[in-house]
């Protein structure tokens, strides 16, 4: 079993694009509340290179959500460290946007102003955050529902305008917790294409947590594999497809055959998912 | 993408509602008819005498005196102050009080037993010493309406203020926003409707407490007027008034639900 393979990954490639976002030996230790100690990630050392599109792919209760907490440093990691932009992040970043599973919109607000709503934190005056706003509105396909209340809006349509939300203040670094966990299999699909087509058109790097191995296949440029909990990184796998990617592809025996490689991969893990 | 916009026409649903509306205020209006019929046979039937229980007729007689009698009026308006006052009042308080306890933990371990103290001690009997401390006027009585109504205000701005949705504060966090942003774009806003569910059972309150205030003492008001007319075994009297003080605690409860629902429409079309 490889021991740490973050290593050799990105070092095997030409290296054109910067390192964004460093993992260097975290690990996260709970405390439950009965006073036990919850080891959720031991120690992961890998790296995000900028514009790239990184999954995290394991089962569930692996930890994924605490790497991502980790990496925008609103949880700091039990020991190891955290680089971003190569600097040890020490407190919450200020250059990243953030998707949970949920919308997480705020249901007193018009849609757009849930989306100027960084901006509101941050003092970006008012008329280039509802200009930033509109175009991220038409960016997500949703020109015409800025003024609807969220409630209006389907499930789909309320995680693209957290997805906008997300990228109100151009942040290098989108991270995305299982976005899609929540909508209906056809809708997923969907979505997955037009997150396709946003980062291939905005070049944001994008850190994509997910428990399906097909969208991380269809999605990423690499996948991190993570194993039961408490989770070490097994494997890194870089998806040799160019973009943009066909849904069709997905029939096709190259996808097939990434998607048998991880399975086996998280299979190997050890316990069933 | 497209999406229905709203019909032009009434849906046949909506119609249904329509007529469901229509049909469930007839029931309303004929269980009141009824009531009145049975109440006013009974009157007369048994031959009960007006000072034990008037008939709705002398009562409805009564009360249209009164209203065109400019004296029940001002009184009125004497309570309607002593209401409004105590009931801003609380609001307020209840508010910023409520705020204090449910973000800091150390003030809220000082302050909640003395609310929870205030509200086990029966105010009524706080009445006299008010009346003491704040004098014969409309003081003691606001104090006594705001003393009532403090507590629903108060529990519900807590249940409020506590009840923000995790993830919300995570997101903002996640951005970095202060401690009083947080409390302005995220708790405030989702707390408002419980704030004005805890309003609409402080006015009610404030007028009791006001009322109460009266009973115990008082040279003008609708509560003292209550007094006077018992004495005078005027009970038809008394019965007006009371249809006074239900039209006057119906109206400040629309008032305040008209006034709030801009701000809390939000709230009704979840779930
Ligand atoms: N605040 C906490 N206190 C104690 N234990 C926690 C806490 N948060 C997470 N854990 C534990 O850490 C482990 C990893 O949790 P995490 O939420 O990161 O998993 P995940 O991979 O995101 O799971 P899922 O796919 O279900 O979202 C879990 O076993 C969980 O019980
Ligand atoms: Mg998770």
């Amino acid at each position: 079993m490889l021991q740490n393979p973050a290593d050799d990954a990105p070092r095997g490639e030409a290296k054109v694009s910067p390192t964004l976002l460093e993992f260097d030996g975290v690990s996260q230790t709970y405390l439950s509340r009965d006073g036990e100690l919850v080891p959720a990630v031991r120690s992961v050392s890998c790296s995000v290179q900028s514009g790239e599109f990184i999954s995290v792919l394991g089962p569930s209760g692996c930890g994924k959500t605490t790497l991502m907490m980790m990496a925008s440093g609103l949880l700091k990691p039990t020991s190891g460290r955290v680089i971003y932009k190569g600097r040890e992040l020490t407190e919450t970043g200020s250059d990243f946007g953030i998707v949970f599973q949920t919308p997480v919109l705020f249901p007193w607000r018009t849609v757009q102003q849930n989306i100027e709503l960084p901006g509101e934190v941050r003092g970006v005056p008012a008329g280039k955050r509802s200009q930033r706003a509109r175009e991220l509105l038409d960016l997500v396909g949703l020109k015409d529902f800025g003024q609807r209340m969220p409630y209006e809006l389907s499930g789909g349509m309320q995680q693209r305008a957290s997805i906008a939300r997300a990228l109100a203040l151009e942040p290098s670094l989108l991270l995305m917790d299982e976005p899609f966990g929540a909508l209906d299999a056809m809708t997923r699909e969907q979505m997955n294409l037009e997150l396709q087509r946003l980062s291939i058109q905005l070049k944001t790097t994008i850190v994509f947590i997910t428990h399906s191995i097909a969208e991380a296949a269809f999605l990423s440029d690499r996948i991190i594999v993570m194993s039961q909990r408490p989770s070490r990184v097994l494997d890194i796998v870089k998806i040799d497809i160019p973009r943009p990617r066909d849904i069709d592809l997905m029939a096709s025996d190259e996808f097939g055959a990434y998607v048998n490689d991880l399975r086996r991969l998280l299979d190997r893990s050890g316990e069933p998912s | 993408m497209s999406l229905a916009t709203a019909p032009a026409t009434p849906h046949p649903d909506r119609l249904n509602a329509a007529r469901r509306a229509t049909a469930r205020w007839g029931v309303v209006v004929l269980t009141f008819i009824v009531l009145m019929i049975v109440w006013q046979g009974g009157v007369t039937i048994f031959n009960v005498p007006p000072f034990v229980l008037p008939a709705p007729s002398a009562i409805a007689v009564r009360f249209l005196e009164d209203v065109t009698s400019m004296s029940v009026w001002g009184d009125a308006a004497i309570t309607l102050v002593e209401v409004i006052a105590g009931f801003a009042v609380s609001a307020i308080f209840g508010l910023l009080v409520g705020s204090v306890v449910a973000l800091n933990r150390l003030a809220e371990k000082i302050i909640y037993p003395y609310v929870l103290a205030l509200q086990t001690i029966p105010k009524v009997a706080l009445a006299p010493l008010l009346i003491i401390w704040a004098g014969f006027g409309i003081q003691s009585k606001i104090v006594m309406a705001a003393l009532i109504a403090f507590f629903p205000i108060i529990v519900n701005v807590i249940t409020g203020l506590k009840s923000a949705e995790g993830n919300r504060i995570l997101l903002m966090s996640a951005l970095k926003a202060s401690p009083w942003q947080i409390f302005c774009k995220v708790r405030l806003p989702g707390m408002l409707p419980y704030y004005v569910a805890g309003l609409e059972i402080g006015i009610v309150f404030s007028m009791i407490g006001a009322i109460v205030g009266e009973f115990i003492g008082a040279s003008r008001g609708l509560g003292m007027l209550i007094v006077m007319r018992q004495g005078a075994i005027d009970v038809t009297g008394v019965f007006s008034i009371l249809i006074f003080l239900s039209l006057l605690g119906i109206a400040l409860n629309l008032i305040l639900k008209a006034v709030a629902a801009p701000y809390i429409a939000w709230s009704r079309e979840l779930k």
